[in-house]
């Protein structure tokens, strides 16, 4: 198991640096660069030239390239073109959000998700099936603005239940001391403030149903159907004839050989919303990853595009290798070396 | 007009003229500078303080801004999100009276004298007042601060718009020749050559007094690429009413609170504390305010202002109009050269209805000139009377690109500026305009900061849409640039004589009467240095002025004192909140 932790670690060089030479050549064959933003209008051709010299944009792609990948290897992630702020510091200070949007979202989407697909998948055919598979259809097409914009006014506007943006109330609370920006947790283990704590938590109720439809639409088909496959397999007939309970077919026989397909999905999902949910996060001014890679990306910020999507993409691979590592787990066949 | 400054207008100095160094060459400025007697505490400020209801202090301020500040050490500042927070936690030494765009008052200097050569500006500083670090703010912290203007270290050179564009360069290069201390609370600043606008740019919030033992314990200086700088996030320090909280979450929201030492008891803030929200969409903003999320709301669009102002729980906060949206023609381009061409589509444009479709509710109106007509320098544009089809069709008719004439119309996708809500949706408009003049229009687009600006700026396009947020009401920051020569290369091509890039505007007169105008110390003579200067822009239609734009915020009826200002100079000491909203 550790040789192959090791290896998929390891795996992690060439995959970084096949992407950061992918990126650096994306980003550099889009039209732009971030003096226009930086410079705006009625700006002369010699001070953009000016600011491009400033950041090296003047420099070849090639030389640039090794520039960033030099200091990448010391460790120097760079500085936004447009807010001179560390790329990584950034990062730090936004990706707690992130996180609790991301998990709560999954929450949703698991804790709806699965009981939706098994009750589904044991009652195959029935007019509930037929109305979860629908179900499903539709939160997998809605599109998150739309429902996102629609949850915010039904439920802020209209009805005034739930707040439409941020992360707590500021007019209540402070979160000036702790500082790691994990709202959940410094409320309800660091200050052991229940009523801070559940205003934390109807902060994100809106912003996660929208971010968790998809992902429990998605996870409620892929159990039925898991669920369905396991319900046809031999050893459930056995365990039926042998006269076992159904909770007990269903906890022991039935759900524990569908979690591998389903462990794939919520792990595959799970890593998508740590990307950051751009939509998501600006419909409800969630100060994420997401809305902070689509503003790099509107201004054209190189730099925070680059070290932005490195720093996804290995903690992408990271959910990954541990959602692999859980098969051993879930399934005692499944053997690493 | 710069980068994050996506609907804001940038605070301070606004119009120049009524601080014309000229007029007080031989005595201190009596119109602006208040009486040497002036005490601490009577600024202006108190003068504009809420009427109505008597103010009530304390509660919490929910402010939904467009996005989060880019940074807090002033003289670095270039963004109008920055701008907001810096005029509360920061103060210069002279200020604009709440809600004017010209009046000076008092700020931290109590007075000023200026010499009569017109060189030397003397600061005669309140006395008593400290940094919210409990730094004592002197002469010595002052000369502290405009020494570091004049020599600003290495690594934050070039970051400084302001800087640059006030003083010019750095050290010998500045145009600020020596700051010398006189007492414990007096102060002289000598010029290397008399600068019309000086007062009026020491208002700019980048030029505000900052901690000297706070930039040099956080390493300020040292800039930005240094991790042991971490002055601007975790300790931006001056002597406002306001300081910061220690409560920054980027993306999230930024806290200041009231200052419980502030200097000046009669000004001092009634909030207890205000957090700045950033919502970047507009929609958002509004949904917001709605839900009684966040108290006030900026930069509100076009469409919701009809849906603010009827909403009886909501209040419009207008700010009078400095931007102005604009068809920019080059003149170097064909058909462009020829002037019948530009004023045969100048008279095709019926921007009333352009007005009325894509700026209602009073979100804009029909400009005719660069300039707004608030500013004193405004006169109504001579050279193109208004829409006229029929004589434009005359115009083009009898221009070396008679009907059908091709011509390629640029407009930037992924932008909506305040004088440009809707680039492709009035194009879409303005494209019949033309055609029923005899135009055939090409249209061509390019993403705002995907190669749009830049290739703007080099003259790439015959035609195109351009506007302006001006810094502050004067027409050397809107014509003064528009029209700016420079020998540098124009879309790659060597310029071997002084050059207007953009609009091709290489009509020596204008130049010479622009840099008459510019450099005029005496009020009345420079407005009508400009009215001269604008006569003959006009003249050669570089463009088609379409709309003056201002910004308005929304907020709940329960938030009062809030004076919206043109240039955002915008005080919050003054506001509050009404008891438990």
């Amino acid at each position: 198991m550790l040789k192959y932790i090791v290896r998929r670690l390891l795996l992690l060089i060439p995959i970084l640096f096949g992407l950061s030479l992918f990126i650096i050549v994306f980003v550099h064959a889009l039209p732009g660069d971030p003096c226009s933003s930086i410079l705006g209008e009625h700006t002369s051709p010699d001070r953009l030239a000016a600011c491009r010299h400033g950041l090296g944009l003047d420099k070849p792609l090639y030389q640039q390239y090794f520039d960033y990948m030099n200091g990448l290897i010391h460790g120097n992630f760079g500085i936004s073109a447009t807010n001179r702020v560390s790329v990584l510091d950034s990062f730090v200070a936004r990706f707690p959000a992130t996180v609790e949007l991301s998990l709560a979202a999954m929450l949703v989407a698991i804790g709806i998700g699965v009981p939706l697909g098994v009750a589904a998948a044991k009652r195959q055919g029935s007019v509930f099936d037929n109305f979860a598979t629908v179900a499903s259809l539709i939160g997998i097409s809605i599109p998150i603005f739309f429902l996102g914009l629609l949850l915010a006014y039904v439920f802020g506007v209209w009805l005034h239940w739930l707040p439409t943006l941020g992360r707590v109330n500021h007019r209540l609370y402070d979160f000036t001391g702790a500082g790691t920006n994990f709202l959940l947790w410094e409320s309800l283990v660091i200050n052991r403030n229940i009523p801070e704590f559940l205003d934390v938590v109807s902060h994100l109720i809106l912003p996660a149903i929208a971010l968790g439809t998809i992902p429990l639409a998605v996870v409620a088909r892929i159990t039925r159907s898991a669920v369905l496959e396991v319900l046809n397999e031999d050893y459930v007939r056995t365990a039926r004839a042998k006269g076992l309970t159904n909770r007990r077919i269903d906890s022991r026989h039935v759900l524990r050989n569908a979690m591998l397909p389903i462990a794939t999905i919520i792990g595959l999902q799970t890593g998508l919303l740590l990307g950051g949910a751009v939509l998501t996060e600006t419909i409800f001014s969630w100060g994420g990853v997401g809305s902070w890679l689509f503003q790099a990306a509107v201004d054209k910020d190189f730099v925070v595009i680059q070290s932005g999507t490195l720093i996804l993409a290995t903690l992408f691979v990271l959910v990954n290798l541990t959602v692999d590592i859980s098969y051993a787990y879930l399934n005692p066949r499944i053997r690493y070396s | 007009m710069l980068r994050l400054r996506t609907g804001a207008l940038i605070a301070a100095a606004a119009i120049a003229f009524a601080a014309c160094s000229g007029t007080a060459t031989t005595a201190p400025q009596a119109s602006t500078a208040p009486p040497a007697s002036t005490a601490p505490g009577s600024s202006a400020a108190a003068s504009v303080a809420p009427s109505g209801p008597t103010a009530v202090n304390g509660g919490t301020w929910i402010f939904g801004s467009a996005s989060d500040p880019s940074t807090l050490d002033a003289i670095l500042i270039q963004d109008g999100e920055s701008f907001r927070i810096a005029q509360q936690i920061y103060e210069t030494l002279i200020k604009l009276k709440a809600g004017s765009s010209s009046d000076l008052e008092p700020g931290l200097a109590k007075s000023w004298d200026t010499s009569t050569d017109g060189l030397t500006y003397t600061f005669h500083l309140q006395t008593g007042v400290k940094f919210s670090d409990g730094t004592a703010f002197d002469a010595d912290a002052a000369v502290a601060n405009i020494n570091r203007w004049k020599n600003l270290p290495k690594p934050l050179q070039g970051d400084d718009y302001y800087d640059i564009t006030v003083f010019g360069g750095y050290g010998d290069n500045s145009l600020i020749k020596a700051v010398t201390k006189v007492d414990a609370a007096t102060f002289s600043m000598t010029l290397t050559k008399p600068k019309a606008d000086f007062l009026t740019a020491m208002t700019l919030i980048p030029f505000a007094m900052q901690s000297p033992t706070a930039l040099a314990a956080h390493h300020a200086d040292l800039g930005s690429k240094d991790p042991t700088n971490d002055y601007w996030q975790k300790a931006p320090t001056g002597t406002g009413p306001f300081m910061f909280a220690g409560d920054f979450v980027p993306g999230d929201h930024y806290t200041i609170v009231k200052n419980p030492n502030y200097w000046d008891p009669a000004n001092a803030a009634h909030l207890d504390k205000i957090t700045f929200q950033p919502i970047a969409d507009s929609a958002n903003r509004l949904t917001a305010l709605k839900s009684s999320t966040v108290d006030t709301i900026d930069f509100v669009d076009a469409t919701q202002l009809k849906d603010i102002s009827s909403d009886s729980s909501l209040q419009l906060l207008t700010r009078p109009p400095l931007a102005i949206g604009k068809l920019g023609f080059n003149q170097l381009q064909k058909p462009f050269n020829d002037i019948k061409v530009r004023q045969a589509a100048a008279y095709a444009i019926d921007k009333a209805a352009l007005i009325s479709a894509f700026f209602p509710n009073g979100a804009g109106t029909v400009a005719d000139s660069d300039l707004i007509n608030n500013m004193p320098a405004y006169a109504a544009n001579a050279a193109i009377s208004g829409f006229d089809a029929s004589k434009a069709k005359t115009l083009l008719q009898s221009s070396s690109c008679p009907p059908p004439c091709a011509i390629t119309f640029w407009y930037p996708d992924s932008v909506s500026r305040p004088y440009m809500l809707d680039p492709k949706g009035e194009y879409e408009a303005i494209k019949p305009m033309l055609e029923a003049a005899g135009f055939t229009v090409t249209p061509n687009h390019k993403p705002w900061h995907g190669g749009y600006l830049t290739d703007e700026a080099n003259g790439v396009y015959p035609m195109f849409f351009i506007g302006w947020i001006y810094d502050y009401a004067d027409p050397a920051d809107g014509p003064g640039l528009f029209y700016a020569t420079s020998t540098a290369d124009c879309n790659g091509i060597k310029q071997t004589a002084a050059h207007n890039c953009e609009f091709g505007e290489d009509n020596p007169a204008v130049a010479a009467a622009m840099n008459k105008a510019i450099s005029e110390p005496d009020l009345a003579t420079r407005t009508q240095d400009w009215k001269d200067a604008m006569t003959l822009i006009n003249a050669d239609v570089p463009d088609v002025p379409l709309v003056w734009a201002g910004s308005s915020l929304g907020s709940t009826i329960h938030v009062h004192g809030y004076i919206p200002s043109p240039t955002q100079s915008e005080y919050f000491n003054l506001v509050w909140k009404d008891a438990g909203s």
